[in-house]
């Protein structure tokens, strides 16, 4: 998971998507956020936090708080996302993707010591991936935190199944999988 | 929450939400409100598809629907559509 080699604990850059979804859904009473940040730094850029937490908070959903809660213990850091370098900026011109998807990139392109970007948005995710960024669906997450020995295998299977309802079919069975050593 | 809102139509379509209001015995209004409903849930599902296909982001998604990404995501939760 750490792919800098050191023992530092992993970075991980979140997308709001699979922020809300590990801030909503909780296994043996502790949010999967809170053992996600127990394992791990998590960094959003500023439009993130606009959109799973204030967002959020303006329209009352309890995981708002809990984000909010998590960002002023300094557990969720919140980075500025300025544009980057122009040739990366004309490619992402000519993706016509929405500001948001677009600070994600340039946090990725700005931070150097991260370990993963954590994101459940297909076109996105295939973007991350072509730019080699490291991107990472949150079920596959979850496998490498059980293999990092962060968390039990039981622990994951259930944080898995929890989260099932938020996911096409197919994803949360390889996660399984996966965690069982099958594939 | 409900929001009122008045809209011209041409004459035929008039005539074919009466003839169907009538046909299934419901109010004008509620027939027209029956219509955008599955007019809306119709774009809701293309969307979702195209978002599926990678064609479109989910902040994509939310802009065309005219949602912020919190209601975006919190629509898709209560339709059981996968992220």
């Amino acid at each position: 998971m750490n792919q800098m080699g050191s023992k530092r604990p992993p970075k991980l850059i979140f997308d709001a998507s699979s922020l809300i979804t590990a801030a909503q859904f909780n296994v043996r009473g502790q949010l999967i956020i809170e053992f996600i940040t127990d394992w791990a730094q998590i960094v959003i850029p500023e439009g993130v936090k606009t959109e799973a937490v204030d967002l959020g908070l303006r329209a009352g959903y309890p995981d708002a708080l809990e984000l909010e809660r998590l960002i002023r213990s300094r557990r969720i850091i919140v980075e500025k996302a300025p544009a980057a370098d122009p040739a990366f900026e004309t490619v992402m011109a000519a993706y016509e993707i929405e500001p948001g998807d677009v600070e994600i990139l340039r946090l990725c392109r700005k931070t150097l010591d991260y370990d993963n970007v954590v994101v459940d948005d297909r076109l996105l995710y295939l973007i991350l991936h072509r730019f080699n960024m490291h991107p990472i669906f949150l079920p596959d997450l979850i496998v490498a935190i059980v293999r990092d020995g962060a968390i039990t295998n039981e622990i994951g299977e259930q944080m898995l199944n929890v989260i099932r309802p938020r996911y096409r079919s197919g994803f949360i069975e390889h996660s399984l999988m996966m965690l069982k050593g099958a594939i | 929450m409900a929001v009122e809102i008045a809209v011209p139509v041409d004459e035929k379509v008039s005539k074919f939400v009466k003839a169907l209001a009538e046909a299934e015995r419901k109010s004008y209004p509620e027939v027209v409100r029956l219509l955008l409903e599955e007019g809306y849930r119709r774009e809701v599902e293309k969307l979702h598809a195209s978002y599926l296909r990678g064609e479109i982001t989910l902040r994509g998604m939310a802009r065309r629907l005219g949602l912020n990404y919190r209601e975006l995501y919190q629509l898709l939760a209560d339709k059981s559509l996968p992220l």
